[in-house]
């Protein structure tokens, strides 16, 4: 493939058009002829048992079409995200603020109101278990009956943790504890769905995995799965928290009541109070070194609040673990994976999925580690740090390793590490001003041993022009431009020509859900495979008409190219020759993510072996009057592999660290007896510009061996995750105290700077 | 609640609409008169995607009601094109991969081209400071930051007495 | 494998009509290309009906006595062709006929001495290939399946491995295949003299 045509520039987003403009339609904007609005009711209590419901009264209101209990669901009434125990309508307990009782449809929104004011429910409220801890008990009240409240408990160990604690010359040992944290997404969760002339149920969903919804949203209609159809309008973000489905299989319980379209949406405090968060951890750490600082054993144990229902937690606990030992040579690790049911608000996917909190950890061990020994926070992790070859303590061989000590060394460069003493660090008698470091890893692809494949349609028009029918979500992430990107540069056309239609699970097979950093790896190696085809009959074509060897030819830019230069004939020619021929112009391309046979098997069961390396370094100023924190300096260092879409990297880092540094400061869910108290943007304090200092980014690319496209492996993790450790570090750095739990608001560290 | 006659215009054309007084004018802007483009994000002022110019003022329309936008001129993302020609800010914001979703960028757009009737050569802290009410999740400010700048730098070149036409 | 929506334009495919008219008549004991058939030899007869069916060029295919079957062409603007080993079996003519058609988008093979398919019929073949695209489009008289046949390029490597007639190659890609229906009673080609008698009384019986 003729290189840096379109792969590594900086080009638009194929729908920056309609985005600039206003047009591109997100579900809040879909409008269909009759359409009717969508609301749920939920319940005042975060637990409570329901002694009657009746909807009578609501169903009798003039404009409302449907008032549904969990008895109206025709098919199964659980969402099913790894298991079935989330209900769409509860049938009789009430587990979380967030659970859903009765879903109408009304002629608009006010009606709908009405309808739900209007229904009359009865409650026993109960006692809610909200603490963890006393949760894990036995003898326990069970929060989902005749299941245990210890929803998992699993251990991992390799080599021996105990010798290696005994033969210490130095341990660190303390107890980490991490907040929900909210996605924030700019619009909230969403769908809008209706019966099309052939019965086939469509939903517009504003999800990250359109046929797994599909196969949802069919279970609880009790629908074959050709019956439904899901497509993906444009999405305002996501970050894990659209993973597991939200209302879009209730807007679909809706229509197919109805037969209406009908829209719902969800505002933003019914969105703060109902989706999944991220899970609060707390993590009791041991680390042990030698007295020259060579890490010998990590044994940690975290007990994170699962919620009520099971969603994504299994996977975070197990991520969680595979990456608690941090990005560093370590023989004896355990780490005790505890999850509880609680009351408390549900819990699952957000970008990072357990990472940053197991970075929060490692990391702010590893600054101790240093203090204790007199050593520099840089030196002992240069020092313990992995390379290419080294095996980890999941068993993982690291195929591509030289990112992790080559960001940790950029990274010091960029902030001027070994001179930062020079600058005042006490600018004022109530300022002190510190540096702070983190560096971590993060895999990408959904682990060795489970299914990661993605399929991908690709046709070429008699002019040159494109279709690509992928069915991987774009939440903002950017996936679509990369496809285009690939798909341009594979068959020789602009980037003009290339039309990626949205995700449609009737236009496009399954390219499995947008998580897990693996889309680019994953979709784009499928249009990678489907251009081979097509990209053979265009070039056959050109050596029939012109005679050369197809060794001195190439397409690019839309035109032939022969040994380099410009040919007469443009793609559109030849793509014209090639239907004529009854040469394909249209390929499936399917990819499966295989992992080698050839090493030993990693211990670790579904460890990710692709690695996003990267080190932040944070500078601060800690007002010890108020406790504020301000970041001046933040320098992010990435391994991207290879940057196919340069603008779509650096956006990913910049609003990964944005969303690190109110991981880090302020971004906390206050929840008491299950209620989150601060359920608003206003309350919920995100970083906004004025908060955020100007980034300095640098990205490596360091290609990744393991079969990606051109040696890309997704970023989208990655930023989120050093952030927090960092700036807790210089905090360490600036006032000689350290912070065990996030957010570190200011009375954290007012509390920290009066410890002894 | 009181349905009252209403009369705005919103780039630059003249829009009649019945509403009641409880109503928002961003609820009226995207459902009676079918412009889209402002966004709701949380329907309670502190975001920022819901943001229009109102009588030269940058205002969260999903706080304004209905009597307040009685006889205003209004200016969404929707009228920042001008015959199907982007605004440099439009194109700009593309190129330098202001936004990623997108659900923030017509309120962004506002508050940048806000700036730009004042302010023709903004450094980054007036930049931040215009949008320090516009909330991104995905892309952080410093694309943006570019992007006005850049804009700027266009407006500036090309203007020789060009009016930045509104309303 | 979903199809292209889109219907091309195919006015500027380039098309060979390709001419059959190798074989030696074995049971016919004259070389029966060069019997008269209404006035003008068999052979010339179909030349003619493929010249006017508006295909891009005539490619006609001889071997056996191809001194006296080009003799019968004289004066049409046709390409040739010869076929030295016509005695193998027909897919020598396929070869043969591969070799020569470098510029062709696809082509169309007729047998010459089928007299009562004229250029009516070839031209329906022309326009089926053009209005749906297919990579075969193959004719069918009644129940029986029988030249003419088009073949877009993408197929002429494996019409260059028949040993007789194209069968295989229409089995083989049977879910890419356009059929157009004939009239049986177009059927008819000359094998034999008593094939060759009914032939010249129905010509004549029929408007010139």
């Amino acid at each position: 493939m003729a290189e840096s045509g379109v792969i590594g520039r900086w080009v638009s987003a194929p729908g920056a058009h309609d985005i600039v403009t206003g047009k591109a339609r997100y579900c809040p904007d879909l409008d269909f002829p009759g359409i009717l609005s969508g609301k749920l009711l939920y319940s005042p209590h975060a637990r409570a048992r329901i002694r009657h419901l009746d909807v009578s009264a609501a169903r009798k209101i003039p404009g409302v079409f449907a008032v549904l209990t969990h008895a109206d669901i025709p098919g199964e009434n659980s969402y099913l995200y790894a298991e079935p125990d989330q209900p769409l309508l509860v049938v009789d307990e009430i587990r979380f603020q967030g659970d859903a009782v009765v879903a109408v449809a009304a002629i608009d929104e006010q009606t709908a109101d009405a309808a739900l004011r209007a229904i009359q429910v009865e409650y026993q409220a109960l006692d809610g278990i909200f603490d963890p801890l006393g949760a894990m008990q036995a003898g326990s009240d069970q929060v989902v009956a005749g299941k245990d409240n210890i929803l998992m408990h699993k251990t991992y160990r390799t080599g021996d943790v105990e010798a290696a604690l005994a033969s210490a010359d130095v341990i660190v040992e303390n107890t980490y504890s991490t907040q929900w944290a909210e996605h924030a997404f700019l619009e909230t969760e969403g769908g809008v769905s209706l019966v099309d002339e052939d019965g086939v149920v469509t939903v517009y969903s504003s999800c990250q995995a359109p046929h797994r919804d599909r196969m949802q949203v069919a279970r609880a209609l009790g629908l074959p799965e050709s019956r439904v159809r899901v497509i993906t309008p444009y999405i305002g973000g996501a970050f894990g928290g659209k993973d597991e489905a939200h209302v879009q299989i209730h807007a679909a319980l809706l229509a197919h009541a109805t037969h209406r379209p009908v829209r719902l949406i969800r505002g933003r405090k019914e969105s703060i109070l109902t989706h999944v968060k991220r899970h609060p951890f707390i993590v009791h750490c041991i680390t042990a070194a030698t007295s020259e600082g060579r890490l010998l054993a990590v044994k940690a144990r975290a007990i994170a609040d699962a919620g009520p229902y099971s969603n994504a937690t299994h996977e975070v606990l197990n991520k969680f673990g595979e990456f608690i030992g941090g990005p560093y040579t370590v023989q004896n690790l355990e780490v005790e994976k505890i999850a509880v049911r609680t009351n408390n608000p549900i819990t699952g996917a957000f970008r990072g999925f357990g990472a940053p909190q197991a970075a929060f950890v490692y990391e702010s061990q590893m600054d101790e580690l240093a203090r204790k020994l007199g050593m520099d926070p840089l030196e002992i992790r240069l020092l313990n740090g992995v390379d290419t070859g080294t095996r980890m303590y999941t068993g993982v061989v690291v195929r591509e390793g030289k990112a992790m000590k080559a960001s940790l060394s950029k990274a010091a460069e960029m902030i001027g590490w070994e001179q930062r003493r020079k600058l005042e660090r006490r600018p004022a008698p109530h300022l002190r001003r510190g540096w702070g470091m983190a560096t971590i890893l993060k895999g990408s692809g959904m682990g060795r041993g489970l299914p990661d494949h993605a399929g991908v349609l690709l046709e070429m028009h008699r002019d040159g022009s494109v279709v690509l029918q992928s069915g991987a979500a774009d939440m903002g992430q950017g996936i679509v431009t990369v496809l285009a990107q690939l798909a341009a540069e594979s068959l020789g056309v602009d980037m003009s020509s290339v039309h990626v239609a949205r995700a449609d699970t009737a236009r496009a097979p399954d390219a499995g859900a947008s998580c897990a950093s693996r889309q680019v790896m994953v979709s784009g190696n499928a249009v990678l495979r489907a251009a081979v085809p097509i990209r053979n009959s265009l070039l056959q074509v050109a050596a029939e008409k012109t005679g050369i060897g197809k060794d001195h030819l190439s397409l690019r830019g839309g035109r032939l190219h022969v040994d380099g230069e410009p040919h007469d004939f443009s793609v559109a020619d030849l793509a014209k020759r090639a239907l004529f021929r009854g040469y394909p112009l249209h390929a499936e391309g399917r990819y499966e993510l295989e992992y080698p046979t050839d090493a030993a098997e990693p211990t670790y069961r579904y460890s990710q072996e692709i690695f996003q390396f990267c080190t932040q370094i944070a500078q601060v100023l800690v007002d010890c009057e108020t406790g504020q924190v301000k970041v001046e300096r933040l320098i992010a260092v990435h391994d991207a592999g290879k940057m196919i879409n340069p603008g779509g990297v650096f956006g990913q880092i910049e609003g990964g660290v944005a969303q690190g540094i109110g991981y880090a400061l302020t971004e906390e869910l206050r929840v008491k007896e299950g209620h989150t108290l601060n359920a608003s943007l206003e309350n919920y304090v995100i970083p906004m510009a004025l908060d955020i200092p100007e980034l300095e980014m640098d990205v490596l690319e360091m290609p990744e061996p393991l079969g990606t496209p051109l040696g890309a492996k997704g970023i989208a993790e990655s930023p989120i995750i050093p952030t927090a450790p960092a700036i807790r570090n210089a905090i360490f750095d600036a006032i000689g105290k350290p912070l065990h739990q996030l957010p570190m608001t200011a009375e954290r560290v007012l509390a920290a700077l009066d410890a002894p | 609640m009181t349905e009252m006659d209403i009369r705005l215009t919103v780039n630059g054309k003249l829009q009649h609409v019945k509403a009641e007084s409880i109503r928002t004018l961003l609820s009226i802007l995207r459902e009676d008169i079918g412009l889209t483009g402002t966004k709701d994000g949380c329907s309670s002022g502190d975001c920022g995607a819901c943001v229009v110019m109102m009588n030269e003022q940058v205002v969260n329309s999903c706080m304004v009601l209905a009597p307040q936008a009685d006889g205003s001129r209004v200016i969404t993302v929707e009228g920042l094109a001008r015959n199907g020609e982007l605004h440099p800010l439009q194109r700009a914001f593309g190129e330098t991969w202001a936004f990623q979703c997108g659900f923030c960028t017509p309120g962004m757009l506002i508050s940048c081209y806000a700036l730009l009737l004042s302010n023709d050569n903004p450094s980054r802290d007036e930049i931040l400071t215009a949008i320090a009410g516009n909330f991104c999740r995905c892309t952080g400010y410093q694309g943006v930051v570019n992007a006005v700048q850049q804009a700027a730098a266009e407006l500036r070149a090309g203007s020789a007495g060009e009016d930045v036409q509104h309303g | 494998m979903q199809q292209s929506a889109i219907q091309p334009d195919y006015t500027d495919a380039m098309v060979t009509a390709v001419a059959l008219a190798a074989g030696a008549s074995t049971r016919m004991g004259a070389q029966k290309l060069l019997l008269p058939l209404g006035n003008e030899p068999l052979v010339r007869r179909a030349a003619r009906q493929l010249l006017d069916a508006g295909f891009a060029e005539v490619l006609v295919i001889v071997g056996s006595e191809h001194e006296k079957v080009l003799a019968a062409l004289a004066g049409l603007p046709i390409r040739h062709a010869i076929n030295a080993d016509y005695a193998t079996g027909m897919g020598s003519s396929f070869r043969t006929a591969v070799e020569h058609l470098d510029e062709s988008d696809a082509a169309m093979f007729a047998l010459a001495d089928q007299p009562f398919v004229t250029a009516k019929e070839y031209r329906a073949v022309l326009d089926a290939y053009r209005q749906h695209a297919p990579a075969i489009v193959s004719v069918r008289y009644g129940n029986v399946t029988a030249p003419p046949q088009l073949f877009s390029r993408a197929l002429f490597p494996e019409l260059a491995q028949l040993a007789d007639g194209a069968r295989p190659v229409l089995e083989r890609h049977r879910d890419q295949m356009f059929v157009i229906d004939f009239p049986a009673e177009l059927l008819l080609d000359i094998d034999t003299p008593e094939d060759y008698e009914r032939a010249r009384s129905r010509l004549s019986s029929q408007s010139p």
